[in-house]
């Protein structure tokens, strides 16, 4: 039975055939993690490092394992990772780029389609690589250097690193480059946006560099105690720029156009080699220019790995493309571990949590005042019948039972959680702001939260009411609608979305059409920190499957508070296939 | 108490004397001894199992066309049975959203316990509390069957069996292609009363599934209507 995820039951170290280096290699990669030999795999490729086209690659390396992996004894088990030992073939031309190993055995199986999206890149609702994963890509690393004896350090660093696992060196962090252009900034925003999501969580000593001039790359000049480098712009370095450290060397990335375009050239400056020569057991870079947007991104990258997954994962959840120059090195199989543990349940902050308590309240006193409407219609429907026997048998009691649930019913029933609601950013901000005893009115004021006007009628404090300023307070009958965007398991898709918002379940009575195609008004998507930002406007992309797609209504489109509404929202793909529909029932509480 | 049956009265063309000619608990009733191309004048007397009289309902005059003709009759008296199907209904859902309220109590809880209560515990303690308070006080007063609410649902049932004349809330239902919500149903169960006409039936047109040739037998005046 297959592994639920990657282990080392499911890995296949390829060496070349004839070459006892590499074979050596292999056989040091079995024993460390007590492989069966069937899972060492030799496959007789030549010595070059590049081949000269996929045909090649085809034959030579591609095949032989694709063959191996579906017969026997391999095909009793599901191979999950792929681990390219020295002097394998580091990739082939296709015209003036260079695909790199990792990244076309990545897609193994299928066919060849140069910078294909990743179809499991940065997903936003964070799963384990597992066999349905397996069904579209498979992971890949490679080891490779100018010598052998250079091969076995990094090795021997790695065996190191897979049983020391703390990561407890400094954080290089370098998020600014002298490249200019859309691409250029969408890159380094990503950079930026990981520093503030997620890398002062990792516990981490951080250092970063400042951006004084947008036209002058800031550099940073050396490392030391370091344990991982993330940067790009200067494309070559030297040794010196390693100095001493007694941390674990994790992982060093420098987004660059050739980085990795040799890793047998001892007299190479490029970064992936300088990085493993001076001890970092894992690192990535492009064989050629890969253009920015298939670069590795860091924050999935280290999401990934802060969770306790492996670095095959990291590899593969950050690749925005395969079939790409991007190649990674490393063992698949290396776990660390960072200084702060991974807190699985994020906690809300202060003003987050009171405006989702505002509206879970608003919602609930709306519901109780909808009961209320409805028993107060039946008792006026039946006072107004012309008929004593309705009267004698009916009125009364129906009377009665209105007044059970009369009007401050549903007041009374919630005016104690509505004073605790309030007292929470009143009483316990006494002292926080630069004025003391702030009101209400001043907490919404300086939060930016909004408060359903229901909640203030169940104080039934009329001065209080007339406190709150009109900006603070929902918009009476306004709306928002949430839905988690759906993804079925396969091609990266980049999608929009249709909201019919009708009267009746039928949606025979439909009063609003939405689409993301025709007006992106109103819609936004809720991203790594929790913040809603406006919808992209090519569509939202499939790596978003779980998140929240929030639209927010207009001024013209408010709706009757305490009455029911129907939803419905589909999503439609870049290739215009349209998803089923999802239904949904919501009472407007504002 | 309600009316348990009307007593029919007729007279024809040719005299003006009133006989009574049976009694009936529906709001209709087939004259059987009517002959066809005569016209003849009915008024009917409710009777009710108790001291209170009922004034006698207005005189209403029929050409009989047809032999066993069904002579639908304006008693006017009860609720229409759609009136039934929205009150049972209204019911039904004054239920469900005192349940659906208690889940967002539950989400405020929930929310507290999952805020960062480093500086303010003090405060968020005493919403959770409240959140607490304020759901048992919902389940009390508006989930568990209160006395006014059975008292409804028993008088509503009893109401519509004696002015459509059945034994049954089901025979009822059925003859009124109506059905209940589970909740009322189950209310009603708890009653003493046994409902197996579940569902969102409501004398529709599609509702009205019988025989072709069985259509003559429906008194569709009565069918689907409101009193007001």
């Amino acid at each position: 039975m297959a592994a639920v995820t990657l282990s080392a039951e499911n890995v296949l170290v390829v060496y070349r055939l004839t070459d006892g280096d590499s074979q050596e290699f292999a056989e040091l990669y079995r024993d460390l993690h007590g492989l069966d030999s069937e899972q060492v795999l030799g496959i007789p490729c030549s010595d070059q490092e590049i081949l000269n086209n996929y045909s090649s690659f085809q034959s030579e390396v591609e095949d032989p394992i694709w063959s191996a992996i579906n017969s026997l004894p391999l095909s009793g088990r599901q191979i999950f990772a792929i681990i390219l030992c020295p002097f394998v073939c580091g990739g082939f031309r296709d015209g003036s780029s260079i695909i790199s190993s990792t990244s076309r055995l990545s897609r193994i199986g299928h066919t060849y389609i140069k910078d294909e999206k990743n179809p499991i890149y940065d997903r936003q609702v964070f799963k384990r690589y597992d066999s349905d994963d397996r069904s579209f890509c498979v992971i890949c690393t490679r080891f490779d250097a100018p010598t052998i004896s250079i091969a076995k350090a990094w090795f021997q660093n790695s065996k190191q690193a897979f049983f020391q696992k703390n990561v407890s060196g400094t954080f290089y962090i370098d998020p600014y480059s002298s490249y200019q252009g859309s691409d250029a900034l969408n890159y380094e925003e990503d950079i930026i946006f990981f520093q503030e999501a997620l890398l002062n969580q990792l516990g981490l000593d951080i250092s970063s560099v400042v951006q004084i001039d947008p036209y002058i790359d800031p550099v940073i000049g050396s490392v030391e105690s370091d344990s991982i480098f993330w940067g790009w712009g200067a494309d070559r370095g030297s040794l010196s720029f390693f100095k001493d450290t007694i941390n674990l060397r994790a992982f060093f990335y420098n987004a660059d156009f050739d980085g990795s375009s040799t890793m047998r050239d001892i007299d190479a400056t490029t970064w992936p080699l300088l990085a493993i020569r001076s001890n970092y057991v894992a690192t990535a870079g492009s064989m050629s220019d890969p253009g920015y947007e298939s670069f590795l991104r860091p924050l999935p990258f280290f999401d990934t790995l802060f969770r306790g997954a492996t670095l095959g994962e990291a590899f593969c959840f950050s690749q925005p493309t395969f079939n790409s120059s991007i190649a990674v090195f490393g063992d698949p199989l290396l776990t660390f571990i960072f200084p702060n543990q991974y807190q699985d349940t994020s906690y809300y902050n202060v003003d987050d949590a009171w405006q989702y308590m505002a509206d879970y309240l608003a919602q609930a006193i709306t519901l109780l005042y909808r009961k209320h409407n409805l028993i107060l219609g039946v008792s006026d429907t039946l006072l107004q019948m012309d008929s004593v026997v309705v009267s004698d048998d009916l009125v009364y009691i129906f009377d009665e039972l209105q007044k059970v649930y009369d009007d401050t019913f549903w007041k009374n029933s919630f005016i104690n959680l509505s004073k605790s609601l309030i007292n929470f950013v009143t009483t316990k901000n006494k002292s926080s702001y630069s004025f003391f005893y702030p009101t209400l009115d001043d907490y919404l004021t300086i939060s930016g939260n909004k408060i359903s006007s229901i909640i203030l009628d169940t104080m039934q404090n009329e001065q209080l009411k007339q406190s709150i300023s009109s900006s603070n307070i929902r918009q009476e009958g306004s709306w928002q609608f949430d839905f988690n965007l759906s993804h079925t398991p396969g091609a990266f898709s980049f999608y929009h979305i249709e909201m019919d918002v009708a009267l009746d379940e039928d949606f025979n009575n439909i009063i609003f059409t939405k689409s993301t195609l025709n007006d992106l008004t109103g819609w936004k998507y809720k991203n790594f920190a929790n913040e809603f930002i406006d919808f992209p406007y090519n569509g939202i992309t499939s790596n978003y499957a779980g998140r929240t797609i929030r639209y927010y209504s207009q001024n013209s489109e408010t709706l009757t508070r305490g009455e029911f509404y129907y939803f419905r929202v589909r999503q439609r793909d870049q290739e215009y296939n349209y998803s089923s529909y999802s239904y949904y029932k919501k009472i407007i509480y504002t | 108490m309600s009316i348990t049956y009307y007593e029919i009265w007729r007279t024809n063309e040719l005299s003006s004397n009133y006989e009574k000619i049976g009694t009936t608990r529906k709001p209709f009733f087939e004259d059987t001894t009517a002959e066809v191309g005569q016209t003849y004048c009915y008024y009917l007397v409710p009777v009710a199992n108790s001291k209170i009289s009922y004034d006698a309902t207005d005189v209403f005059c029929v050409t009989i066309t047809s032999i066993n003709q069904i002579i639908a009759i304006s008693i006017n008296e009860g609720i229409g049975t759609l009136d039934f199907k929205s009150f049972s209904d209204a019911i039904s859902e004054s239920i469900s959203v005192s349940q659906e309220s208690l889940e967002n109590v539950l989400g405020v809880r929930q929310t507290v316990l999952n805020t960062n209560s480093n500086q303010d515990g003090r405060f968020l303690q005493q919403i959770k509390i409240s959140s607490e308070a304020t759901y048992s006080n919902i389940v009390n007063k508006s989930i568990n069957r209160q006395h006014p609410l059975t008292t409804a649902v028993r008088s509503l049932n009893e109401h519509v069996l004696s002015v459509y004349g059945h034994e049954e809330m089901d025979d009822f239902l059925r003859e009124q292609f109506l059905k209940v919500d589970a909740t009322y149903a189950s209310i009603s169960y708890d009653l003493g009363y046994i409902i197996t006409e579940i569902g969102s039936r409501s004398a529709r047109f599609e509702d009205i599934d019988i025989e072709f040739d069985k259509l003559n037998n429906i008194n569709f005046e009565r069918i689907g209507w409101k009193n007001v």
